[in-house]
């Protein structure tokens, strides 16, 4: 029962984990609640040993594929044993080590087999089957010598409890061909089956990587073949750029001598200018007037001024004989045109 | 379904459970990788489908898009300073050039100062700011009314192009000598800014 195992990971034993992935692959193939052999797999032809040695049914018998002959009732002995569901893993010890201890034979003349038979409540009960060896080899030859094509694969088994309970050591290997050809051959299909919808999900994938690479391929060569006119669009933007920006910037600043015209052309000639002044487009102009309110309103009736505003009171120059003013206006966009 | 799954023994179950869930997780991967590498593909399809259309449409206008340059560029000389003169080498000839205009007009030239601003000093609020270095000078002058006249008209047609940001005019004290009929003399001063393009 115990034994030594080199799986391991991190100190924690991983034979267990192992003993029991194995147990669960062996139950999903060979495992009855599976369902999977009593699909894949051919109907088992049965056969009592005693069908056999009738000469009339030896003609007869090799029709089928292949057969489980069942030994007669009084020749097995049968027994039954229950062990805890976690145990299965150690089935095939338990089932030995059962044998051992009910085998009326010495242990070289004992061949038997087991079946569980029933699973309830986290426990498995197992009916086992216990032949003596000589009397399996006889019928192992009857049966031999009966099936008319010697190739003809067959097994020998037991009905036990109602179960058909098939003998260790007394199995052609070739009985499971069909349902392992089956397996085979549904699996094949069903890998065909998956390449072939992963190749179908894969074309648009395909087909649009392939575009994307011809794109880049396309953009590598134009803008190659283009970089000239690229440099010269960049020029063009540039230059926009900074025609636009300059425009604006002299737009802002008016020119100076229309307005200097403006200015005399509204200023009468009882009027004396000492000083005039534009910043930005703010004009000052200062001097003597003989009438320093009728020059203000002269500049506002111009047109081309706004805000035309005294920022101090006119006084009388009494030396000139005239009012002295200072004037503060707006240039007009107005009055540019 | 269920009830058939129930009903297999638990390490079968853990097989069985163990492999579909394998098998989830390794299609999942699949067609999320799939479905990243299809978007991916996509969006690079679609990036590159505007630039090359926009390349070959540069392609087919490329004789308009020589002239039209050609226009800006002529444009821009009209209104700046080429960058390829160093900017206070302009600044000095555009105080040369706007001393000989008040001379040529008849004015007197008392005093010049030439301040060139460089693009990254200009204002922020400045949209100019980045594109040209400002070229200002500012001149004191004296002359009759005429003469400043005239050298208005000079620094308006000058190309490129200058802008007077702020003039002042004072008129000229008159000496005791001076008789009635000696035409009034003005003192000016006034600021010129010309553009240069920037690096």
């Amino acid at each position: 029962m115990r034994e030594v195992n080199q799986l391991s990971l991190f100190g924690l034993d991983l034979s267990g984990l192992y003993r029991r992935a194995k147990l669960g692959v062996q139950q999903i193939l060979w495992g009855e609640e599976v369902g999977l052999r009593a699909w894949f797999s051919p109907e088992v032809n049965y056969c009592h040993l005693s069908e056999l040695e009738s000469p009339a049914s030896s003609d007869t018998a090799p029709s089928a594929e292949s057969f489980q002959v069942l030994l007669p009732e009084s020749e097995v002995l049968v027994a039954t044993m229950k062990l805890p569901a976690s145990a299965e893993i150690f089935l095939a010890e338990a089932v030995t080590a059962h044998v051992e201890s009910h085998t009326p034979f010495a242990w070289d003349e004992t061949c038997w087999g087991s079946k569980i038979v029933e699973r309830r409540e986290g426990s498995i009960l197992i009916a086992i089957i216990i032949v003596a060896r000589s009397t399996a080899d006889a019928a192992a030859s009857l049966a031999r010598r009966a099936l008319t094509a010697d190739d003809t694969p067959f097994g020998l088994s037991a009905e036990a409890g109602g179960a058909v309970v098939t003998l260790d050591g007394y199995q052609n290997p070739a009985l499971d061909a069909p349902y392992l050809g089956n397996l085979r051959q549904f699996a094949l299909r069903s890998a065909v089956a998956v390449s072939g919808m992963a190749f179908l999900a894969a074309i648009p994938v395909i087909w649009s990587f392939q575009t994307a690479q011809q794109y880049s391929a396309m953009l590598a060569a134009t803008e190659q073949r283009s970089e000239g006119v690229v440099v010269v669009r960049g020029a063009l933007v540039e230059a926009q750029e900074r025609v636009s920006e300059a425009e604006r910037f002299f737009s802002e600043h008016v020119s100076y001598r229309p307005w200097l015209h403006k200015v005399a052309a509204a200023t009468p000639d009882s009027v004396y200018l000492n000083r005039l002044s534009i910043k930005e487009n703010v004009l000052t102009v200062s001097g003597l007037a003989v009438n320093a309110a009728d020059y203000q309103a002269a500049m506002v009736e111009a047109g081309s001024f706004s805000e035309v505003t005294a920022p101090a009171a006119f006084t009388l120059d009494n030396r000139a004989s005239r009012e002295r003013f200072t004037l503060t206006m707006t240039l007009t966009p107005e009055g540019a045109r | 379904m269920r009830a058939w799954f129930e009903q297999l023994p638990t390490e079968a179950r853990w097989v069985i459970g163990a492999t579909l869930g394998g098998l989830v997780i390794l299609v999942m991967t699949a067609l999320l990788k799939v479905s990243a590498s299809l978007l991916d593909s996509l969006q690079q399809s679609g990036r590159y489908e505007p630039r090359i259309a926009r390349m070959l449409g540069y392609e087919a206008t490329a004789q308009e898009l020589q002239v039209a340059a050609q226009a800006f560029s002529r444009a821009l000389d009209g209104l700046a300073y080429p960058r390829a003169d160093d900017a206070n080498a302009t600044g000095a000839r555009l105080q040369q050039t706007l001393r000989g205009f008040a001379e040529e007009a008849g004015l007197t030239v008392v005093g010049s100062q030439l301040a060139v601003s460089a693009a990254q000093d200009i204002d922020d609020q400045e949209k100019e700011v980045g594109l040209f270095d400002q070229l200002a000078v500012e001149l004191s002058l004296d002359g009759p009314p005429i003469a400043l006249d005239a050298f208005l008209v000079a620094v308006s047609q000058h190309s490129p192009a200058l802008a007077t940001v702020s003039i002042d005019i004072q008129r000229k004290r008159r000496s005791r000598r001076d008789d009635d009929e000696t035409p009034d003399f003005l003192t000016v001063r006034l600021r010129v800014v010309a553009l240069r393009v920037t690096a």
